[in-house]
C-alpha cells in the first residue's frame, strides 16, 4: 500500500504520525483517503479542489508536477510526500 | 563563478589559515582566491543566517553583507549562535560582525541595519554574488526570490520549523525558482511561525551550515549545487531526502522577462479581511492612563510573556484560543469557567501578540465564533510596537 509522509507541522492532523498508509490507484485517490481520515488536513491541502499554492507533493521523490499531477499513478509501496512551505529561519 | 586571473593571490598569512582548504586537491588555492574574490549577502542572521555567517567568514569569502533590522533578544539565544548575552538589545548586525571579525580580520562586513524592502531590495542585492535566504517570513522571502530572479543571482534558500528543515538552490537561469514551488504564500492562520510552533535550536545550525556550503561550492564552481532540487530533512527521523523539482513554464515570476518582474512587498493574504478595528499605541496608553481601560487580551506563548506584558493583560496563547473555540458548539457562548469565559462580549477587548499577526488571527477566529467584531481590537504593530508601561507577568499560583 502507498504511504504519505507527512511534514512535523502537519502531524497534528494525523495523530503525530508521521507515515500514513493509503489505499488508492493515484496521488488524488490516497490525498482522498488521508483527508476522509484527518478531516482537518483537507483546508492545509486542497482549496476548489485543487492543491494549493503553499503545498508541494511528490511522488518517489519527483514533484507529481513532473509526473501526472493529481492523476499521477500510485501502487505497492510508492511514498507520496507532502511539503509544504515554511518560513522560520 | 570568477574567472581566475580576476582574483587576488593570496598572501602568505593566508596560505597558512587556510591550509586545510589549500590541501583538497579539488578545492587548493584557486577554490581560496575565488572565495576571496567572492562576495554573498545573508538576508537575515538569526537561526539560519548565524551559522552561515560565521562558516563563510571562516572559510574566507572575501566580503559579506548582512541585512537584519533587529536587535539581539534573549529567546534568540537558544539557537542562534552568532550571538551571546554580552549583546543583548544590540543590533543583530553588530554582534554577527564581531564574532566574524574575531573568527577572520580578513573578511570585510558590510552592516546593512534594515530590513529589504521592495525599495531596497535590488540595490542591496545587485552588490553580491551569491544571496542567503535566512529570513523568517513569507513577505521577504518571495521579495528575495523576485529580486534574485530579475537580477539573475543565485538564491541559497532555507527554511525550518519544529523538526523540518527545507534547502534549495534557486537560480532562474538554470532551474526553478521559490515561485515555481510555492506561487503564493499560506494564509496568516495557516502559516505558524517558529515564535508560535516552536523550532529545535540546533536545526537552523543544520540548514544553515548547508546553506553555506551551497554558497562556497556557487562561489569557486566545486560539485553540484543544489538546483533543481529541495532536499528535505526530518529532524526526528534523522532522514534527508531529494526531491526533484523543475521551473513553471507559468511561474508568475521566472516565466516573464527580468526586466519586466516588479518588486512589491507581499501581503500576507488572509481568508477574510480581518474583521474588528484597529487600535493605535498611543490610543491605547491614553485609554489606560485615562481609566478607560479596554478588557487587554495577550495572545503569545509563555516564553514571550516573560520579557513583559502590557500591565493587566489576561494571558491566553493563540493555540490555546484555538482549541477552546474548536470545541464550543456553533455560535454558542462560552459558559462560566470555560477557558474563553475570561473574554467578556460586553466590552471592549483588546488583542494583542508580538507582531500583530497572531492577533489579527484571533479576532477573525473570535468573530467567526460570534464574539461581536465591534468589540474586538487589534493593537497596531502588536508588543513590538508598543511604548507604554511593562508589566512582569505574575506567576501560576503553585499547585
Ligand atoms: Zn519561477
Amino acid at each position: 500500500m502507498p504511504v504519505i509522509q507527512v511534514p512535523s507541522a502537519l502531524r497534528r492532523y494525523t495523530g503525530q504520525q508521521a507515515r500514513i498508509p493509503v489505499a488508492g490507484a493515484t496521488v488524488a485517490d490516497a490525498l482522498d483517503n488521508l483527508v476522509e481520515a484527518a478531516p482537518e488536513m483537507r483546508n492545509h491541502l486542497f482549496a476548489a479542489g485543487a492543491l494549493r499554492p503553499f503545498v508541494l507533493v511528490s511522488r518517489n521523490g519527483q514533484d507529481i508536477r513532473l509526473l501526472q499531477g493529481l492523476g499521477t499513478p500510485v501502487a505497492g509501496d510508492d511514498e507520496i510526500r507532502i511539503l509544504a512551505s515554511i518560513a522560520g529561519g | 563563478m570568477r574567472a581566475l586571473q580576476d582574483c587576488p593571490p593570496l598572501s602568505q598569512e593566508e596560505a597558512r589559515r587556510f591550509g586545510r582548504h589549500l590541501i583538497l586537491p579539488e578545492f587548493g588555492s584557486e577554490g581560496q582566491r575565488r572565495l576571496k574574490a567572492g562576495s554573498v549577502l545573508l538576508v537575515g542572521v538569526g537561526g539560519l543566517g548565524s551559522p552561515a555567517a560565521l562558516y563563510l567568514a571562516a572559510a574566507g569569502v572575501g566580503r559579506i553583507g548582512l541585512v537584519d533590522a533587529d536587535r539581539v533578544e534573549e529567546t534568540n539565544l537558544q539557537r542562534q549562535v552568532a550571538h551571546g548575552r554580552a549583546s543583548l538589545g544590540r543590533p543583530k548586525t553588530e554582534s554577527a560582525a564581531a564574532r566574524m571579525r574575531d573568527l577572520n580580520p580578513g573578511v570585510s562586513i558590510e552592516r546593512h541595519d534594515t530590513f529589504l524592502t521592495a525599495e531596497n531590495a535590488l540595490d542591496l542585492i545587485g552588490r553580491y554574488d551569491v544571496v542567503i535566504d535566512g529570513t523568517d517570513n513569507f513577505p521577504t522571502r518571495y521579495l528575495v526570490n523576485d529580486a534574485c530572479v530579475r537580477l539573475g543571482k543565485p538564491n541559497v534558500f532555507g527554511g525550518v520549523l519544529r523538526f523540518d528543515g527545507q534547502l534549495s538552490v534557486f537560480d532562474a537561469r538554470h532551474g526553478p525558482c521559490y515561485r515555481c514551488l510555492f506561487p503564493s504564500p499560506p494564509p496568516v492562520e495557516l502559516a505558524p511561525n517558529c515564535a508560535e510552533a516552536g523550532v529545535l535550536g540546533v536545526l537552523p545550525g543544520v540548514i544553515g551550515a548547508l546553506q553555506a556550503t551551497e554558497a562556497i561550492k556557487l562561489l569557486t564552481g566545486l560539485g553540484a549545487p543544489l538546483i533543481g532540487s529541495m532536499l528535505v530533512y526530518d529532524g526526528l527521523d534523522l532522514s534527508f531526502d531529494r526531491v526533484a523539482i523543475a521551473k513553471d513554464p507559468a511561474c508568475p515570476c521566472c516565466s516573464r522577462p527580468p526586466g519586466e518582474i516588479v518588486l512589491k512587498a507581499e501581503a500576507m493574504a488572509c481568508a477574510a479581511p480581518a474583521p474588528g478595528r484597529r487600535i493605535a499605541p498611543a490610543d491605547l496608553r491614553a485609554r489606560l492612563a485615562g481609566g478607560d481601560a479596554p478588557l487587554l487580551l495577550d495572545v503569545r506563548n509563555p516564553p514571550e510573556w516573560a520579557g513583559g506584558i502590557i500591565p493587566g493583560a489576561a494571558l491566553l496563547p493563540r493555540a490555546e484560543i484555538e482549541a477552546a473555540l474548536a470545541e464550543l458548539p456553533d455560535g454558542a457562548a462560552p459558559l462560566p469557567g470555560h477557558p474563553l469565559a475570561g473574554i467578556p462580549r460586553d466590552r471592549e477587548v483588546v488583542v494583542y501578540c508580538q507582531g500583530g499577526l497572531r492577533s489579527a488571527a484571533v479576532i477573525r477566529a473570535l468573530a467567526a465564533a460570534g464574539h461581536p467584531a465591534s468589540r474586538l481590537l487589534d493593537l497596531e504593530g502588536g508588543f513590538s510596537a508598543w511604548d507604554g508601561p511593562v508589566a512582569r507577568p505574575v506567576p501560576e499560583a503553585a499547585g
